[in-house]
């Protein structure tokens, strides 16, 4: 639906700010995770400690953005589009303060790994931070697009994440069990292998989120795929 | 599903030569709120007007087009306009009391619509009428005062338990907050929808908030045009039609 400008400007210029500054706390995130990736390749426990810093500034930058939501809900009281753009608006700034303390938490296991991290294992994981990245820059082009099919694509992109995840887990058992000496280290990796998998997720909420805001619609009814498991369930 | 109560069917309206609505055709359910929303000159009080044939009061104005309340066509010669306006009660944008006492602003439809048999009955109707109003506590010590002694809001709601003492079933309101206060409002949005258990009420408002509070269905007129009508719920979170959505965001007016 094509939008014209609202009769009072300054509404416009409240929900452009609000655009802009989710995707500045996009930005902030996904630099977040190439910081943490890049630290975890050098092993730079010294950028690490940067970096878990680092955090209050996305906290902060999610404390405003919050703050001028509510504002905006009070001031303008909006309506079908951009009720549903301000409340995804809500739910995405949320989701990527996770996606942050998510990319910290990967610093925080550089930050303390005494330990010489397994080679391959963590390249993989490193491969896979690059991808969830993408995923992340893609839904905020997708949200500053206002595009519902192009948060569809940034969705389906999980399915890759989380297969990428069952096999880093599996390399990592493996791992451990020729060698229980490296399962404080592979513990450390599985930490971080984690934290990737739930960006991924995190990142599938805002695509859900953009759906949302553009179509009215819930992108999926019920379970998009309920044949899919990341996780597999125990055997009974 | 509730029924169909009113039932419009390509309603057109003119003011002399000019034309103010262009085949409006509805369905209003029984024991719902219906709000009639959309800018100023867009027809929808001259479409409210037309259900209880207020529009006849103006020389030049020609309706035509069928209406049929309770399954009975009113867009006609024939329709009694008396028994019909019985049934069909109206509150206007500014509350106005006849200046009468209170007891007597409520009293005086059932009188002279012969409801009432005796002067204890009388009292009970205009007891009842303004306890349904959620004002009788408010003014039971001094029913004898005059009703433009009253608050706004206690005018309107004066109003209001006039309009429901001839024991109507469908109510007409034309913007009956647009005069009052937030609290007044508040006060006349939570009476709409307890009334909405015993009588169909149809709303003209200017606030959209209020629409989306008070009304289960929301029409949008433009132009003297039906553009859409839904859900309100379905209306004020993801409307089909681009000129509802420009609308009720705010985007012309």
């Amino acid at each position: 639906m094509k939008q014209e400008g609202h009769i009072v400007k300054s509404y416009d210029e409240e929900i452009r700010d609000i655009k802009n500054n989710i995707v500045d706390m996009g930005s902030l995130v996904e630099n977040q995770l190439k910081d943490s990736l890049q630290c975890l390749k050098d092993k730079d426990t010294e950028f690490a400690e940067k970096i878990i810093e680092n955090d209050n500034v996305i906290d902060k930058a999610y404390n405003t953005l919050d703050q001028s939501l509510v504002e905006i809900l009070g001031k303008r009281q909006p309506m079908a589009a951009d009720l549903r753009t301000i409340f995804s608006a809500i739910k995405i700034n949320k989701d990527l303060e996770r996606i942050g303390d998510h990319a910290t938490n990967i610093a925080k296991r550089v930050a303390v790994a005494e330990i010489v991290l397994p080679e391959k294992p963590s390249r993989d994981i490193i491969n896979m931070g690059a991808q969830v990245n993408i995923m992340i820059s893609e839904v905020i082009k997708a949200f500053l697009e206002f595009s519902d099919q192009a948060a569809k694509k940034v969705w389906l992109m999980d399915r890759q994440i989380d297969e990428e995840y069952l096999g880093i887990l599996r390399q990592l058992l493996t791992y451990m069990m020729e060698e229980p000496k490296r399962i404080t280290a592979c513990t450390s990796l599985l930490y971080m292998v984690k934290d990737l998998e739930r960006i991924g997720d995190y990142v599938q909420n805002i695509a859900e989120d953009i759906y949302y805001a553009v179509s009215g619609e819930p992108l999926f009814d019920g379970n998009p795929d309920p044949t899919w498991e990341a996780i597999l369930p125990k055997k009974k | 599903m509730s029924n169909s109560k009113i039932l419009a069917n390509g309603v057109d309206v003119y003011y002399g030569s000019k034309q103010a609505l262009f085949g409006i055709s509805m369905d209003i359910k029984e024991k719902e709120v219906t709000a009639l929303i959309g800018p100023s000159g867009c027809g929808k009080s001259t479409f409210l007007r037309c259900i209880n044939r207020m529009n006849d009061l103006i020389e030049i104005c020609k309706v035509s087009g069928s209406i049929k309340v309770d399954n009975e066509e009113i867009i006609s010669e024939k329709t009694d306009v008396v028994s019909l306006r019985s049934k069909i009660g109206m509150v206007f944008q500014k509350p106005n009391p006849f200046p009468k006492s209170i007891f007597d602003n409520v009293a005086y439809g059932p009188t002279i619509h012969g409801l009432v048999d005796s002067k204890n009955d009388l009292e009970e109707i205009v007891h009842s009428s303004l306890k349904k109003a959620g004002l009788f506590d408010e003014v039971k010590d001094r029913l004898n005062e005059p009703g433009t002694s009253l608050s706004g809001g206690q005018q309107q709601r004066l109003c209001i338990a006039r309009a429901i003492a001839v024991n109507p079933e469908i109510i007409l309101m034309d913007e009956p907050c647009s005069a009052l206060d937030p609290i007044a409002t508040a006060i006349i949005e939570e009476l709409i929808d307890d009334l909405r258990l015993n009588y169909t009420i149809i709303i003209v408002t200017h606030s959209m908030q209020q629409a989306a509070r008070v009304s289960q269905k929301t029409c949008f007129f433009h132009l003297g045009e039906l553009i859409e009508t839904g859900e309100t719920n379905k209306i004020f979170t993801n409307p089909d039609n681009t000129k509802t959505q420009d609308y009720i965001t705010g985007r012309f007016g």
